[in-house]
């Protein structure tokens, strides 16, 4: 079921001196089973541009086509859309309300129509998935850490069986470890049970390690889209628009510039180390 | 400047049934730290870090033990407005901290509370901005800066009141790298040029490598102190409290481990540079 945008624009607050342009022309195509990184700087509109992704906002120009069908065409349901297509917000843990953590997570599925018996058996399958244990689903979620709170959130999500997952920044405000959990989960369901990711973050190495393709957003528009290792190859051009590239990328071009070799297809820590070896024993 | 005399401090939750559970959040915490000192504080979500940070401006009191800040002790209530003055706190959220229509105002909310007279808030105000950097920004709506803007601005607005000392809790959380520069090097220049104690706490190892001194909290105690150097040259230790160390000090000693003379910690790129290519041009690299 890609996600086509053809000539997609938005406009905020149109006609009033706060207008404006958050997109502008955008033309994309996100396939089946693709795990793609959108990444810019604060207010270049990628937040924006998924939620258009599942109809939150109507495009002032162009359209949004899921699975070959405009979004906002006459008759399409939202509802089915939304099911489809899943958003974690920023912070979601916020969002949590219910009194348990099995009430919170069933609320999706209550939504989009399954009976209790279906919602449960499906809270259960997404909180099994996201590593909460049994003894926690009747306790309060105010009463779990931060890190459990957002997996709880992004249950919620994956119980509604979404084929496409958004995340927005899923791992903002956790310490190393919690980040490393968040990240490996959404890694697996993209492996294991073949689920879309798009995912907006601003950490480059966390792009680097887990993201196939990469979509750089600045004022606005599509900037660069390709493989990690293409757009980090442009680092001085993300430099340019406040952005940065891994640290690995910095690390290798300084070494290739003194007799090193390393190919630009290196992006993360442990492939460096591997390459630097490898160059290492070819010379003595 | 700031010393922990033995500060233990515990939640109490009670249920519905009021029955009363006491959550021990900080445990025996010991330091002293020096005017002008810059001190980083890392440890995993729920180590106490900003439980931590609440005991320094007395917005929480220690259950145990006496929390020091110039001198004052913070559970007398006749020091809270002297502290509150000497210390000033950054939050996480720069859209939580923002309470006035343009840049200029908002800085100066804080002398303004504290009865400074007009014409020197708006010396103070020009300083403070001009500190770190958004002096270009001042008759701006706070709402339409970036997050960097944002959270230098609420810097602005707490130097605005002459602390000794700025606390900031996890200050770069919401930014993005950019933003994140911005502040940190905002911080770092206050340290170096005004002589300000800088508290930070963070989950981004990168940003304490200037730091004077790391404390590294878990479950409520401070487990390991030192110099970014001292603290980063051991990795597996940070590893057991659910930390790591900067992407450069791993991939050095991920080399180190199979067999590269490296002396850890290295925390820099350019000197892992340096240090890879004279390995690569001479001899020694053939152990």
């Amino acid at each position: 079921m890609p996600i086509v945008t053809e000539h997609l624009s938005y406009v905020y607050n149109r006609g009033t001196s706060y207008e404006k342009k958050a997109l502008d022309d955008i033309n994309i195509r996100i396939e089946d089973g693709e795990y793609v990184a959108v990444i810019g700087h604060t207010g270049s509109g990628k937040s924006t541009l998924i939620q258009h992704f599942n109809g939150l906002y109507r495009p002032t120009e162009g359209m949004v086509m899921y699975n070959c069908e405009d979004i906002f065409g006459k008759g399409y349901s939202k509802k089915t859309l939304r099911s489809e297509v899943g958003l974690v917000f920023q912070y979601p843990e916020y969002q949590l309300f219910a009194d348990t953590v099995m009430d919170d997570v069933k609320f999706g599925p209550h939504n989009i129509g399954m009976n209790d018996t279906d919602a449960y058996e499906s809270a259960e399958k997404a909180l099994e998935m996201t590593g909460i244990p049994k003894n926690l689903y009747d306790v309060s979620p105010f009463h779990l850490s931060g890190g459990e709170r957002r997996r709880v959130a992004i249950a919620g999500v994956l119980a509604m069986n979404p084929k496409v997952l958004m995340l927005d920044e899923p791992a903002a405000g956790l310490d190393p470890c919690g980040r490393r959990d968040i990240l490996e989960l959404i890694s697996r369901l993209h492996r294991v049970r073949k689920i879309t990711v798009i995912m907006v973050s601003h950490s480059m190495e966390d792009v680097a390690e887990y993201a196939g393709r990469i979509i750089v957003m600045n004022e606005g528009r599509v900037f660069a889209d390709g493989t990690p290792a293409d757009v980090f190859d442009k680092y001085a051009e993300l430099e340019r628009i406040g952005l940065m590239a891994p640290d690995t990328i910095y690390l290798a071009r300084g070494l290739n510039k003194r007799g090193f070799n390393i190919s630009k297809d290196i992006i993360t820590p442990d492939e460096i180390v591997k390459e630097i070896l490898k160059q290492k024993e070819k010379r003595c | 400047m700031i010393k922990a005399d033995n500060v233990t401090y515990e939640y109490r939750l009670s249920d519905e049934d009021d029955a009363c559970d006491a959550k021990k959040a900080l445990c025996n915490i010991q330091f002293d730290i020096k005017h002008g000192e810059f001190v980083s504080i890392v440890g995993h979500n729920g180590s106490g870090k900003s439980t931590l940070a609440r005991l320094l401006n007395a917005f929480l009191k220690p259950t145990g033990g006496t929390m020091w800040i110039d001198g004052l002790d913070t559970s007398k209530d006749d020091n809270l407005l002297a502290i509150r003055q000497n210390v000033g706190m950054v939050f996480q959220n720069p859209d939580n901290q923002i309470v006035g229509n343009t840049v200029e105002e908002d800085v100066a909310f804080g002398p303004e509370n504290l009865g400074v007279t007009t014409d020197k808030i708006w010396k103070r105000v020009e300083t403070c901005l001009a500190a770190v950097g958004m002096l270009k920004c001042r008759y701006m709506n706070p709402n339409k800066l970036s997050g960097g803007q944002k959270q230098r601005s609420a810097i602005a607005g707490v130097l605005a009141m002459r602390p000794k000392c700025i606390v900031l809790d996890e200050p770069t959380a919401m930014l993005d790298p950019k933003g994140r520069k911005e502040v940190i090097d905002a911080i770092t220049k206050l340290n170096k040029e005004e002589h300000i104690n800088v508290i930070l706490i963070t989950h981004y190892m990168e940003e304490t490598i200037h730091s004077d001194r790391i404390y590294v909290m878990d479950s409520g105690r401070i487990v390991m102190t030192g110099s970014p150097e001292q603290i980063f040259s051991r990795v597996e230790e940070l590893k057991s409290y659910r930390l790591t160390v900067p992407t450069i000090t791993y991939i050095a000693h991920k080399l180190r481990l199979s067999g590269f003379d490296i002396r850890e910690p290295v925390l820099d790129v350019d000197e892992l540079i340096d240090i890879l290519s004279v390995m690569h041009g001479g001899e020694d690299i053939c152990l």
